[in-house]
């Protein structure tokens, strides 16, 4: 559950105290604060990109700057992250997690047998599916061409010279 | 079971083992699909009709049964279904119109009535977003004015909630309080029907608040589907208490009468049929009537010779569950379930929804497939905003059921390159541009050519799969032709949408790998091919090794001692065809 509601109320009727991660501005404010209501990039999405820029070899990983993250809670399920990880490259997770200061205790190798070991899983879970980006960049590896992420949202478009 | 005292028809009881008869409606084309999840879900037969599904189940818990059956649009309770001879032949129009007013007395009303209190008792109906056109490009043009409308609805209802957390524990949907006027209206309604509520003397001078707090009991009350039998005694003695109970008297619905006619030249129009078996009803059951504010809904529907008289438990078409903000060519709910049950998704895959739109497919996949990871994207400016409002307006309400939220993703990408990694996605479904209200035929040629090539990139092989929905069958069957080295079409399914004749096409990744040289190739129709003067083997839609799964031109073959029937016949389309009859 999301940590939000307590005390909502009284910051959108009257007052409207600082929230963590938020620009000033009156707006602005009301904005941040129901952005955890929205989805925003996980790093599990973050996983799956790759650059597509005309002339790439090796555009994966994509280099994640961060300039607002959020971290929530959400609902831990074991199963969907035991399930997740063979999905991923697990050495492009780390990274991505390192870049942007969220690695935590998680190791740097998949632990062998992990779907039982809950504790890793709990690790995976928050690095995948907790931490969110919501501004910032993605670059890539080999032509750094930046694709910005506004509102959560990585706008991944060319320009007709770069397909 | 349940008792109901109901005006007309006096005190009627239902067992849980007696077998209520259900009708559904369905997308036509679907309803094969539909069959398979209700015997799945429910566990009875079902008999298919054409956009129309029927089934027997037992009282005990039914409304859960079929609440959470995600294909059915339209459900009604039946109350009759019978053949009358001679009624598409007929001239006389008097002795017919006499014969539909003659009707309601023949009926026994009690079980379905029963069923439908239930199921509304349960399911309350929340009225989904309204329906007038929106100007959706100018609402949705720029994403900050989008999401600041969107905060004021959220915080609307989160100022609503904490006025009914300070009332009472309240499931009344927050419209229903926000309006004074409506809510005594309710008030009285709940009172007339329920059966339980022993209310005090002073009752009638009571505040708005208090009015709503006996709103919230009553839908208590009601909300239980099967009534212990101790309750069960309450409700004779309180009928045996006149001076109070005289305001709380019989069930005393509102109804209207809907008719829908076809099959056959009749002699009279569906509104007389309507008109005077609702005439009927009226006067031998004395069920007011009220054909906008109405609280029960019967259908009468003549096909042919056969009529069916059915009372409707949905209010509107369940289809529109899940969207708040819909956009020009939004896809049903119903018909997205249809086709993940079509895709067979199993757990821990990756689905992608290249083309989301307003996020309809990825947001049922989410709903339905906790397990998966649904990516969805677009590249249209106003369709990533629009799907993350849908996304935020479940999540918001799964939270305020303690549930967790959706494991989807939105980005804005090109289809014809996609930035996935290649082999990272299990399943594509999408609803593809029509080339009507969206996009062009002409346009269209290019892009599912984009499309179905670059999903072949990304799509794991040899498991990976795609179902994909369009009406422009001509260019989509011609793209699959060109990359049939990469796709295997294994059904194709006829729907009917809104007049439109679309197809979902079912298809798999088969083991040729994606050849290198398409990476980055956007001319890639055989005819450009041949005029960049590429030789024929390194082509695309050419297999790339002599897989014997492949079909592969027959000219290629050798014509001696191979008979081509020996081939095995993947590459052949099983096509299904909805019954025309």
């Amino acid at each position: 559950m999301i940590a939000l509601v307590p005390g909502l109320l009284p910051t959108c009727t009257a007052k409207q105290p600082q929230v963590k991660g938020c620009t000033s501005g009156s707006r602005k404010n009301v904005g941040c604060m129901f952005l955890s209501l929205r989805t925003t990039m996980r790093l599990l999405t973050h996983n799956m990109l790759t650059s597509h820029v005309k002339g790439v070899t090796n555009g994966y990983p994509l280099k994640l700057q961060a300039e607002n993250i959020k971290v929530m809670s959400v609902d831990f399920n074991p199963e969907f992250v035991a399930r997740m990880i063979p999905k991923l490259e697990w050495q492009a997770l780390v990274q991505a997690a390192e870049s942007i200061g969220h690695l935590g205790d998680l190791p740097r190798e998949l632990v062998p047998e992990y779907e039982s070991n809950e504790e890793f899983l709990k690790m995976a879970h928050h690095v995948l599916m907790e931490v969110e980006v919501i501004e910032g960049n993605l670059e890539c590896p080999e032509t750094g061409r930046k694709f910005p992420i506004k509102n959560g949202i990585p706008n991944m478009l060319l320009n007709e010279d770069e397909v | 079971m349940a008792s109901l005292d109901v005006e007309g028809i006096g005190l009627c009881q239902v067992q849980n083992e007696d077998l209520i008869r259900i009708a559904a409606t369905v997308t036509s084309g679907l309803e094969q699909i539909a069959k398979e999840e209700v015997e799945e879900k429910v566990g009875t037969k079902v008999v298919k009709g054409r956009g129309r599904i029927r089934f027997d189940t037992p009282f005990k818990d039914f409304a859960h049964k079929i609440q959470s059956l995600r294909t059915l649009e339209n459900l009604h309770v039946v109350v009759a279904d019978f053949e009358k001879e001679g009624l598409s032949t007929d001239t006389d129009k008097d002795a017919v119109l006499t014969h539909f007013y003659q009707l309601a007395k023949t009926f026994d009303w009690g079980p379905p009535v029963c069923a439908w209190k239930t199921f509304t008792g349960t399911f309350p109906h929340e009225p989904g977003p309204p329906r007038k056109k929106q100007k959706v490009k100018e609402s949705f043009k720029d994403t900050a004015k989008m999401l600041e409308r969107y905060d004021n609805i959220i915080s609307r209802e989160l100022m609503d909630r904490q006025d009914n957390e300070e009332d009472a524990e309240s499931l009344v949907p927050p419209e229903a309080l926000s309006d004074s006027s409506s809510t005594t209206k309710v008030a009285v309604l709940k009172e007339g029907i329920s059966e339980t509520a022993i209310l005090p003397p002073q009752e009638d001078v009571q505040t708005s608040s208090d009015v709503q707090n006996e709103v919230t009991k009553v839908e208590e009350d009601t909300s239980s589907p099967c009534r212990d039998p101790s309750s069960d005694g309450q409700d004779k003695s309180t009928s045996a208490v006149p001076p109070e109970a005289e305001n709380h008297g019989p069930l005393k619905p509102k109804f209207r009468v809907t008719c829908n006619r076809g099959g056959a030249k009749h002699c009279f129009t569906s509104m007389d049929a309507a008109r005077y078996f609702g005439g009927g009803i009226n006067d031998d059951l004395r069920w007011p009537v009220d054909l906008t504010k109405f609280d029960i809904e019967v259908v009468l529907n003549i096909y042919g010779d056969q009529v069916t008289v059915m009372i409707a438990l949905t209010k509107e078409s369940l289809h529109r569950r899940n969207i708040q903000h819909f956009g020009p060519t939004t896809l049903r709910s119903t018909i997205v379930y249809s086709m993940l049950r079509i895709a067979n998704v199993q757990p821990g895959e990756v689905i992608c929804d290249p083309m989301c739109g307003s996020g309809a497919i990825s947001i049922e996949g989410g709903l339905e497939y906790r397990q998966c990871l649904h990516l969805s994207g677009d590249n249209h400016e106003c369709a990533c905003p629009r799907t993350r409002a849908n996304i935020a307006t479940i999540n918001n309400q799964r939270r305020r059921k303690g549930q967790g939220v959706l494991p989807v993703d939105t980005l804005r990408w090109d289809v014809g390159n996609l930035p996935l990694r290649t082999e990272s996605v299990d399943v594509f479904i999408t609803d593809m541009p029509f080339g009507k209200r969206h996009g062009s035929k002409q346009g269209n040629w290019e892009l599912y050519r984009r499309t179905v090539r670059d999903m072949a990139r990304v799509c794991r092989f040899p498991t990976g799969r795609a179902v994909l929905l369009t009406e422009d069958k001509k260019c989509l069957n011609k793209v699959l032709a060109e990359y049939d080295s990469l796709w295997n079409k294994k059904l194709v399914l006829f729907i009917k949408m809104g007049g439109l004749d679309a197809a979902i096409y079912q298809l798999k990744r088969t083991n040729n790998p994606f050849p290198k040289f398409l990476e980055h190739e956007l001319l890639s129709s055989k005819r450009k091919q041949k005029k960049m003067g590429i030789p024929r083997s390194e082509r695309v839609g050419e297999p790339i090794t002599e897989q014997p799964t492949q079909g592969e031109p027959i000219t290629e073959q050798p014509t001696q001692g191979e008979p081509i029937t020996e081939q095995p016949t993947q590459g052949e389309p099983i096509t299904e065809q909805p019954t025309q009859d």
